[in-house]
């Protein structure tokens, strides 16, 4: 089959400049990366779905890549994600899209399921589930010991995460990317390197001990890894890292939607090796998801695959997205 | 039979809210604006119970005897917004009417527009609704170089709190009848504040009182702001950009459950830039 053609623009969406990369003519879907990524990180998906009959779009999310990153930290609450996206739709003259979203874009896709179901007709969410608004501000009931902090702690602070991020790029980018893969030896990931999932040693590093393999895993090139190393050197991190400084933000400013549930039709998938999935809460809200997402359609759990779902599973997704958006 | 209005408070959003709330059967939700107070819906509190409905008339956040958060970014629309969601919740109710007026009008126009499965009709009272412009909207507010749009004048934290702390009787008596259908003729028109000078004539002549404002109304507000202050309101004005920016998500997004607009063609929020064009343009 003939592989569909990806392109590349710039769109004024909310206020800012976005890049776009877009493949195939048809029903829009839209594509939202996580931390710390890139439209890149749909490249499997975009010629699949193109070829499927959808206009898939992946955009530089906020903050990344070549779109723009605005300095002021409350510059990056969700709303203002969100905004982007519905801007966004605006730019490419569609009434409505299907949204997806992986690691930090899956909240900003069931958000925008969640505020604009007019929008945003379906919603595909990619290891973080739907987490519906809890009681207390966030911050504060995340694991915190003697010993260590859970990792979104950590990149409060503006700086710090950045400038152990930014001293070696490329090393950055290879210990993410392998370390909390499937690929990676249960012991090897530094998320869990403080003894539980998702914290960082008080006088140490997010990247601490995190595998740093000679060879990459099957999934994952140094052609790849070098594109990820080349944008992150030219960005830094901060604009993705600021997106975790309005946690407790983005807490206060959804209490108008406390209560409130999904009512499109919705799909989530995930590795069983995510940490994501091991995150405290997790094992409860994951079998629950459907009594806040009433139309979700499927739970699909991919055995041995860990967080970079769509990166490691490229088949496996596409299939799973394609036949939920041609059911839709 | 007069009907009692009764008085509590309850959690909502993380602040302590004081209601007034008066009769039985489906809520309605009364939201007030600026300055004001749960007060300002005294006649509506008992006509509604006695038309078989549950009023609610809270102190909104910043004012009278509900809690004033410090910081300004406490103010956004979502966080009132936040706060009347809070309170369908605390008084055990799936759904309510909403209404509101001037500021409080606002907050019942976007809380029917962002969550239409909780509050199922809307009244708003001197605002309309507004869509979301396309620009910042302190930006294109009026401004000359002799004075500028009291929204303006209210953005700079303490300034216009000094003037109005000082002179809480003035804004309650001269203040409320100078927008008032009962204004004189050749009243200085409302809205511009002027850049030099005192802001306002707080040294006029007191207007004797119309007949629907007593000097017990006016004891009252005057002993609620002498009391709080003025900063919780005029906070709400400094939100007026970050609201904008908040509100992208739902640009476009129409206001859908069944609404009533109410305004007097006296006032002065009627005339002001674009209003013409915002009230042909409600439905």
């Amino acid at each position: 089959m003939m592989t569909a053609e990806v392109t590349h623009r710039t769109v004024e969406t909310n206020g800012i400049r976005m890049h776009l990369a877009e493949a195939g003519a048809g029903p829009l879907v839209v594509l939202c990366h996580g931390f710390a990524e890139s439209w890149y990180s749909w490249r499997h998906q975009l010629p699949a779905l193109a070829e499927a009959g959808f206009r898939a779009v992946a955009p530089d999310m906020r903050g990344y890549g070549g779109t723009d990153r605005p300095e002021a930290i409350d510059q990056y609450t969700l709303l203002h994600l969100i905004g982007d996206m519905v801007g966004l739709l605006d730019a490419l003259g569609a009434e409505q899209a299907v949204i997806a979203g992986h690691d930090w874009g899956a909240p900003v896709a069931w958000h925008a399921a969640l505020l604009r179901p007019d929008r945003f007709r379906a919603v595909i969410g990619l290891s973080v589930p739907y987490r519906p608004r809890g009681s207390v501000r966030p911050t504060t009931v995340m694991p915190q010991t003697d010993d260590a902090v859970f990792y979104q702690l950590y990149f409060q602070t503006p700086g710090v995460a950045e400038v152990e991020f930014e001293r070696d790029v490329g090393h950055t980018i290879r210990s993410l990317l392998c370390a909390i893969s499937g690929d990676a030896a249960p012991r090897e990931s530094g998320l869990t390197a403080a003894g539980a999932v998702g914290t960082v040693r008080r006088r140490g590093g997010f990247l601490d001990g995190m595998a740093n393999p000679a060879v990459l895993p099957p999934w994952l090139t140094e052609a790849e890894v070098d594109f990820y190393a080349g944008e992150f050197a030219r960005t830094g991190f901060r604009g993705g890292l600021n997106w975790y400084r309005n946690i407790d933000r983005n807490w206060e400013l959804l209490a108008p939607f406390a209560g409130a549930r999904i009512m499109v039709p919705a799909l989530y998938i995930a590795g069983d090796r995510d940490p994501v999935v091991a995150f405290p809460g997790m094992d409860r809200l994951i079998p629950n998801l459907v009594s806040f997402v009433p139309q979700l359609r499927a739970t699909i759990m991919l055995p041995g695959c860990g967080h970079w779902t769509q990166q490691e599973r490229a088949a496996e997704v596409n299939a799973a997205m394609i036949d939920f958006l041609r059911r839709l | 039979m007069t009907i009692e209005v009764m008085h509590r408070t309850v959690e909502t959003n993380g602040i302590r809210m004081h209601l007034a709330e008066a009769g039985e059967g489906p809520l309605v939700v009364l939201c007030h604006g600026f300055p004001e107070s749960w007060y300002s819906w005294r006649h509506q509190l008992p006509a509604l119970a006695e038309a078989g409905f549950r009023a609610v008339a809270p102190d909104m956040r910043g004012y009278g005897q509900t809690d004033r958060p410090d910081a300004i970014d406490q103010y956004t629309l979502f966080h009132i917004l936040g706060d009347m969601v809070g309170v369908l919740d605390a008084l055990g109710a799936d759904r309510a009417v909403i209404a509101g007026h001037d500021w409080g009008a606002i907050v019942a126009w976007h809380a029917a527009q962002l969550r239409p499965d909780r509050f199922r009709g809307a009244i708003g009272l001197s605002v309309p609704f507004r869509a979301r412009g396309p620009v910042r909207p302190t930006t294109i507010m009026p401004q000359t170089d002799d004075a500028i749009w009291y929204q303006l004048y209210f953005q700079k934290p303490g300034v216009a709190e000094a003037e109005y702390d000082r002179n809480a009787r003035v804004v309650f008596r001269a203040g409320r009848i100078a927008i008032s259908g009962d204004a004189l003729p050749g009243t200085r028109p409302f809205g511009m504040i002027p850049r030099q000078g005192r802001p306002f004539r707080w040294d006029a002549p007191a207007p004797p009182l119309p007949r629907w404002l007593t000097e017990p109304d006016v004891d009252f507000y005057t002993a609620e702001f002498t009391r709080t202050g003025f900063r919780g309101g005029l906070n709400w004005y400094r939100n007026i950009d970050r609201n904008w920016e908040l509100l992208a998500p739902f640009d476009g997004l129409r206001v859908t459950v069944p609404a009533l607009y109410i305004a007097g063609d006296r006032d002065p929020v009627i005339k002001f830039p674009g209003m013409d064009r915002h009230i042909a343009d409600l439905e």
